[in-house]
């Protein structure tokens, strides 16, 4: 559905997806659920939205990342993966890695202890910095920019 | 050009962004070409040994993790998994072990990004660090000096300046000049390369370099890490002078600044030598 930018759908099939997993008592998939969902509801907006209307989606797609972290604890893979959601969307949605900034260092964070865990396996770390690389350089921007007047 | 750069104290954006480059120019070839470097450098039997030891764990894990996508028995799979997980322990132990009684060995193995102030430490005073990566929506530019630090981004991407940094190579390499060799013997062949552009090498060096170099005026020996079609580029042939301009027009087709100072390139993966042999 994110594919066919059907975001209304996702929203709905996410939605749906939260609720019961969060029934089932399943805390990981449903923090998950509820990071798609935060994803889809922003991309419901066009990127010239205006920021009090995006600012409060955006962030709800960072706390679904924090959330996300959260409950994964020590799965250091899951972190990573929610926080590179967060810091892609945030970049994707107008195209501005600034917007990336709020959940940058954490994002970081949870890939330099991804790599960490990850020291005995160097085809498992060196596919993953591959896979990162455009994270990496909405990261290196977000920060470059954080220092620049907005 | 000539502007002496203040010492500046880089913030903790600029560290984060410093360190999120080297994390993405860690390469596979550099990697593997300090694995080979290192063990045949290591000159230590125990050293040797362990080092051994450990690739072949770490190749057996990757087969057994293989065997686990193709598993379709699940008793198979606990074995599998529980065999992986006793690999892993071993070498973690053996991890343990290089760095306790090899930390150079250990530090060079896993190789990870320098701060900007750790990356000043092993600098000399006339030295600099110039890191350029390419990415996908910018080139980023990091030049470490051991009292200053800059930062530049083009604005657009790496694949923008791959045809040029392609066509400046093509003016300096004989064997890619189209007619070389083929037509019979004439009064005045003409030159079999192109002229070097200089106009192009003025674009590159503005484009790369251009914000970082009053970080690294003075400096007479500079490390290069650079990744994509930048790896391939001789930065001592970028010019930093436009032919037109404000600026004195130099009768020299000759690049000025970028020649002054001695270029060094390293691989992606690698930290400046402390007193790097030249």
């Amino acid at each position: 559905m994110f594919r066919s930018n059907d975001f209304m759908g996702a929203e709905k099939a996410f939605q749906q997806a939260q609720q019961d997993t969060s029934a089932a008592g399943d805390a990981m998939n449903s923090s998950l659920a509820q990071l798609y969902l935060a994803v889809s509801r922003l991309f419901m907006l066009q990127p010239e939205a205006p920021p009090e209307t995006s600012a409060p989606r955006l962030q709800a797609v960072f706390d679904g990342a924090r959330e996300v972290a959260k409950e994964a604890g020590i799965d250091v893979q899951m972190a990573e993966y929610a926080f590179s959601i967060a810091v892609r969307t945030a970049y994707k949605f107008r195209f501005e890695a600034r917007d990336a900034l709020p959940v940058a260092a954490e994002a970081l964070q949870a890939f330099r202890l991804r790599q960490a865990a990850m020291r005995g396996h160097e085809a498992g770390q060196l596919s993953t910095r591959r896979e990162m690389r455009e994270f990496l350089e909405i990261v290196i921007s977000a920060n470059l920019q954080s220092d620049q007047a907005p | 050009m000539r502007a002496e750069a203040p010492p500046s104290v880089p913030t903790q954006g600029e560290q984060n962004a410093f360190e999120a480059a080297q994390w993405a120019m860690l390469s596979s070839a550099g990697t593997a070409l300090q694995q080979l470097g290192l063990r045949a450098a290591a000159g230590a039997p125990d050293l040797s040994r362990l080092v051994r030891k450990r690739q072949d764990l770490v190749a057996l894990a990757g087969l057994r993790e293989d065997e686990m996508q193709s598993a379709d028995d699940a008793a198979r799979m606990v074995a599998l998994r529980g065999e992986i997980d006793s690999i892993r322990a071993e070498i973690a132990g053996i991890d343990a072990t290089l760095a306790e009684d090899f930390p150079r060995y250990a530090e060079l193995a896993n190789p990870a990004p320098l701060s900007i102030a750790a990356v000043q430490s092993l600098l000399e005073d006339d030295e600099g660090l110039v890191v350029v990566l390419g990415g996908k929506d910018d080139v980023f530019t990091f030049a470490v000096t051991r009292e200053s630090f800059a930062w530049s981004r083009t604005g657009y991407g790496a694949w923008l300046l791959a045809e040029e940094v392609q066509a400046l190579r093509a003016q300096l390499d004989p064997n890619s000049a189209q007619d070389r060799g083929a037509r019979p013997l004439r009064e005045d062949p003409g030159p079999r390369i192109a002229a070097f552009e200089r106009g192009r090498a003025h674009f590159l060096y503005r484009a790369l370099l251009g914000g970082v170099a009053p970080a690294l005026s003075g400096k007479r020996h500079l490390f290069t890490v650079a990744d994509g079609p930048f790896a391939s580029l001789p930065f001592s042939l970028l010019v930093s002078l436009s032919r037109f301009g404000r600026q004195r027009p130099t009768t020299s087709t000759q690049p000025r600044w970028c020649r002054k100072p001695r270029w060094m390139l390293l691989p992606s993966s690698r930290k400046p030598p402390k007193h790097a042999s030249r």
